[in-house]
């Protein structure tokens, strides 16, 4: 028991001396900062069924942490990301959470990627009076306002609306639900027809959905088919089903064009569904389509440096999601540019008074009354598939 | 003219069913070959099933052409069952059939981990092994892909039929599953037999997940849902029974695709449950169960 006790202790003197020894090589390496770190909290949802998310926020984060401390750091001090993943699990989260609030005692958190995860946190965020900016986006989390809470993406009906607008400006007023039964899924099926109903331009005229893990959604497509009112087919849903849906749409020769989630929005779709995918049509943010935006565009000359470094870094082209992980440490680093200081509450209200600043997805206003970052004007923009590549549609 | 176009839907359910159905009953012959040998349910299955698609996949990325990533692929596959027989399932020694099943689910763990470790979390696709331009008789439209699983699956479900009832090594692996004692007492090494049926399973498995992957992708938690339906297509056709197991996989298919054409297709996960449930309290060894010792 002693001799154990003695080990430990042994054990413990070597991880400090390597500890000290990674500290002042760290500390010699960025010698031009000489203050104490900016502590950032980050909570993503790296692993589970929101990784796709949640990864992409990660790699981006940290890839822009460490270019920002090359450039020598904000306020001439490192940052210095203290990073969980909650697994998709919005307990974890809360936990998470409490973590970086007490003991890590950073000032301000950047979390989580999903919508169930960011409500648990924004809890604690106002208890511990810690500035807490998410990268998810229903509707839910700006409305009501919590005083502690921003929100980076712009919610769900948002996206929906441009997708609508495109489909009344295009006559194609009666279409087709395709949703799956997961909570994204559900969802978004929810906006859909609370905003059809609200709206009244675009009608539902069939409504059908299909499990998470369904290998063929050729059963239902096919009842859609044979519905003659259906002008547009919409799939509400994320990851590796649009593309099956995708494939079957083809396969069964329907007519009505294909309409998909936002969140489907990345190159990985046109690659998976392959030739099938060609006149799918989706809103995209516009950093998936930055070399085609009007030079006038706010975010145009940022989307593409940032486009550059990450496919430097990772040989592969960033889509939304990076954008929103990129935004939201932009708006944190804006605003701690702005308050001068660390301090939590100083952070909130500075968040508070961003005005005018581009991101890579579009332009951020936060104020008083509006945490959703958002202007009336939506970020998104419509884009169709053709040769396998996002091409900005009207 | 309204006639023509219900019988038409009704044909392509019919034909969808048939391609989800198989699809399942090719993993579900996967359950039944390992339980036929040690009474393990090896959960396991689905997680070997993506283990074949995600090594095909990184063959072919590595450049080689599709045949040859679709053979390694399932050699993959193969090879993971016999290493999850050595390195778990012999060290338990006569563990009984649960502590068995525990360890295959804690294998289950073990391999989406490390597949996850080494490929990542996102999604692959396989080429179609021929085409991707859909074959339409009578306004029913088919992928070709489906007719590979579809042959595959009636292919192994003949090899393996063969193989019980014809060969040595196939009566070996019975007896040791009926009686491993009198087997070993017979001079069967009933070890190797185990080993090789895990192994089997284990190409099984990867045969299925090679053949999915150019329909539903692949990727590190394809084995969970996927393994799930398999699994219920086994029991439905009474654990034990190849052709059992494939028919069990096309009733559930054919059910899933009828209610979401002709029900709510929010419900069609529950109503096929639901029937399994019912044929499991009217028929508890499945529809084609036979009495205890004469499994397959």
């Amino acid at each position: 028991m002693k001799r154990q006790t003695r080990e430990s202790r042994r054990s413990i003197v070597r991880n400090a001396w390597k500890a000290a020894v990674g500290l002042s090589i760290g500390v010699l390496s960025t010698v031009a900062v000489a203050a104490d770190p900016i502590r950032i909290g980050l909570v993503t949802t790296s692993t589970g069924p929101g990784s796709y998310l949640g990864g992409a926020e990660e790699q981006t984060i940290k890839l822009m942490a460490e270019t920002i401390n090359k450039q020598g750091g904000v306020l001439g001090r490192r940052i210095e990301l203290v990073h969980y993943d909650d697994g998709t699990n919005a307990d974890r989260a809360r936990t998470l959470m409490q973590r970086l609030v007490t003991e890590d005692r950073v000032s301000l958190v950047i979390g989580s990627s999903t919508t169930p995860s960011t409500l648990s946190m924004a809890d604690v965020a106002t208890r511990g009076k810690v500035p807490l900016i998410s990268m998810a986006g229903a509707k839910v989390l700006t409305e009501p306002l919590r005083p502690w809470l921003f929100v980076i993406p712009e919610n769900d009906v948002m996206a929906l609306g441009v997708m609508f607008d495109h489909l009344a400006r295009h006559k194609l007023t009666n279409v087709a639900l395709l949703s799956s039964t997961s909570g994204f899924g559900r969802a978004a099926r929810e906006v859909a027809l609370e905003l059809s109903s609200k709206r009244g331009d675009v009608k539902v005229v069939a409504d059908e959905t299909y499990a998470a893990g369904d290998t063929d959604m050729s059963a239902q497509l096919t009842r859609i088919r044979g519905n003659a009112q259906v002008q547009a087919v919409i799939n509400l849903d994320f990851g590796n089903q649009p593309a099956i849906v995708t494939r079957n749409h083809a396969a069964l020769g329907i007519k009505a064009p294909l309409y998909l989630s936002h969140s489907t929005a990345a190159p990985k779709y046109p690659e998976l569904a392959g030739p099938a995918s060609e006149g799918a049509r989706l809103a995209v943010p516009s950093l998936m389509v930055v070399e085609q935006l009007p030079d006038s565009a706010p975010e145009k000359a940022k989307a593409l440096e940032f486009r550059n470094l990450y496919q430097a870094s990772y040989k592969e082209l960033p889509h939304g999601f990076h954008g929103y992980g990129y935004d939201a440490l932009l708006v944190a680093v804006d605003a701690i540019k702005r308050a001068g200081s660390v301090d939590r509450q100083a952070l909130r209200d500075a968040i508070e008074k961003t005005a005018g600043l581009a991101g890579v997805t579009g332009e951020y206003n936060y104020s008083p009354t509006n945490h959703g970052g958002y202007v009336p004007q939506s970020k998104l923009r419509m884009a169709e598939i053709r040769n396998g590549k996002f091409v900005l549609i009207d | 003219m309204r006639e023509k176009q219900d019988m038409t839907e009704l044909l392509q359910y019919v034909i969808t069913g048939v391609t989800v159905g198989s699809i399942y009953g090719l993993i579900a012959l996967g359950f039944v070959l390992v339980y036929n040998s040690s009474h393990v349910i090896n959960f396991a299955q689905g997680d070997l099933q993506m283990i074949g698609g995600m090594m095909a996949v990184a063959v072919l990325t590595a450049g080689l052409p599709l045949p040859i990533a679709v053979v390694l692929g399932t050699l993959g596959g193969a090879g993971v069952g016999f290493l999850l027989y050595k390195a778990a399932i012999q060290p338990a020694g006569n563990a009984g059939p649960l502590p068995l099943v525990v360890i295959t689910l804690g294998a289950a763990l073990v391999i989406r981990g490390a597949a996850e470790s080494v490929w990542g979390r996102g999604y692959y696709s396989l080429p179609a092994f021929s085409g991707d331009e859909a074959i339409h008789v009578m306004g029913v439209t088919v992928m070709p892909q489906s007719l590979w699983v579809l042959g595959l699956t009636a292919a192994v479900v003949i090899v393996l039929t063969r193989f019980f009832d014809a060969t040595k090594t196939g009566k070996a692996i019975l007896a040791t599953s009926i009686d491993p004692d009198a087997a070993t007492l017979m001079g069967i090494d009933t070890r190797r037999m185990k080993l090789l049926c895990f192994g089997l399973g284990g190409f099984l498995a990867s045969v299925a997940g090679v053949a999915i992957a150019p329909i539903a992708f692949t990727y590190s938690t394809v084995g969970l849902m996927l393994g799930l339906k398999g699994f219920v297509a086994a029991v439905l056709g009474g654990l034990g029974n190849f052709k059992g197991a494939v028919l069990g996989g096309l009733i559930l298919g054919i059910t899933e695709t009828m209610m979401s054409g002709y029900g709510a297709s929010d419900y069609k996960d529950a109503v096929a449950f639901l029937l399994i449930l019912v044929i499991l309290v009217f028929m508890p060894r499945g529809l084609f169960g036979a009495s205890g010792a004469e499994r397959v």
